[in-house]
């Protein structure tokens, strides 16, 4: 995949738009590879993704699609488009499914669509984080404190790279 | 673990919690009990400390008590030379 395409952490992703390919690398270690399928199969696809592409994505809890948006409707795959924003047809504003070119949509249940969505972060909107505020609670003895960093024990929060603690 | 280390590590540990204590007074200044265990352990860190340095020399240089013991920071041994 291009540097110019940067996933994130909580990026939301369709597992079934992927190849997926997982190696042991038999140090303890796996390594794994995603692969969207359609930047594969299709020629017109089968580039890296750049900034401004469109690409399938899942996305939970998105309201009902009218029939007129399914699938048929949209531009075919070798007009999917770059750079600029998907055609709107639908007419309540809803965003636009996209089937993936060359496939059908297997994974895909009422409720549990693709969506288009635009790469190019430019033109995202801004998020906002936010840190809840901590409560008091009993602190560490100053010798187990300073072993693991910190005398809350709500934030004795050792990072085991996505493993149970 | 000898008992010059003993000594300074107490005084890290003790440090450490008050540290911690003015971290969460930041977010929460009037919270009793983060400002009870900062005067607590401000004051449980700064007799470890005096005694640590009454024992070994002075940690900083404005712990150094001139009037009794002289410019002291200069005074064998000196870090690297410790044996501990």
């Amino acid at each position: 995949m291009s540097n110019n395409y940067e996933p994130y952490i909580g990026m939301p992703i369709d597992l079934d738009a992927y190849d997926v390919q997982i190696s042991d690398l038999s140090d303890g270690r796996i390594s794994s590879e995603m692969w969207p399928k359609d930047m594969l199969s299709d020629d017109n696809w089968s580039r890296d993704l750049v900034p401004g592409d469109l690409v399938p994505v899942e996305m939970p809890l998105r309201p009902e699609t009218p029939a007129q948006t399914r699938p048929g409707n949209r531009p075919p795959a070798n007009t999917a488009p770059v750079n600029s924003p998907p055609v709107q047809e639908s007419p309540n504003q809803q965003r636009p499914v996209h089937q993936r070119p060359g496939h059908g949509n297997p994974g895909s249940e009422p409720g549990n669509c693709d969506l288009i969505v635009d790469t190019n972060f430019n033109n995202w909107p801004l998020a906002m984080a936010y840190v809840p505020m901590q409560s008091w609670e009993e602190p560490y003895t100053p010798d187990k404190g300073l072993n693991v960093g910190t005398i809350f024990p709500s934030l004795d929060l050792p990072f085991r790279g996505g493993l149970k603690r | 673990m000898t008992r010059r280390q003993e000594m300074l590590h107490r005084v890290q540990q003790l440090d450490f919690v008050m540290f911690e204590a003015s971290l969460y007074l930041n977010n929460q200044p009037d919270n009793e009990s983060a400002l009870n265990l900062f005067s607590k352990y401000k004051a449980l860190a700064a007799q470890a400390r005096e005694e640590f340095e009454d024992a070994y020399g002075p940690l900083t240089h404005g712990s150094v008590n001139a009037d009794r013991d002289g410019w002291s920071w200069i005074n064998m041994p000196w870090p690297w030379q410790v044996e501990d």
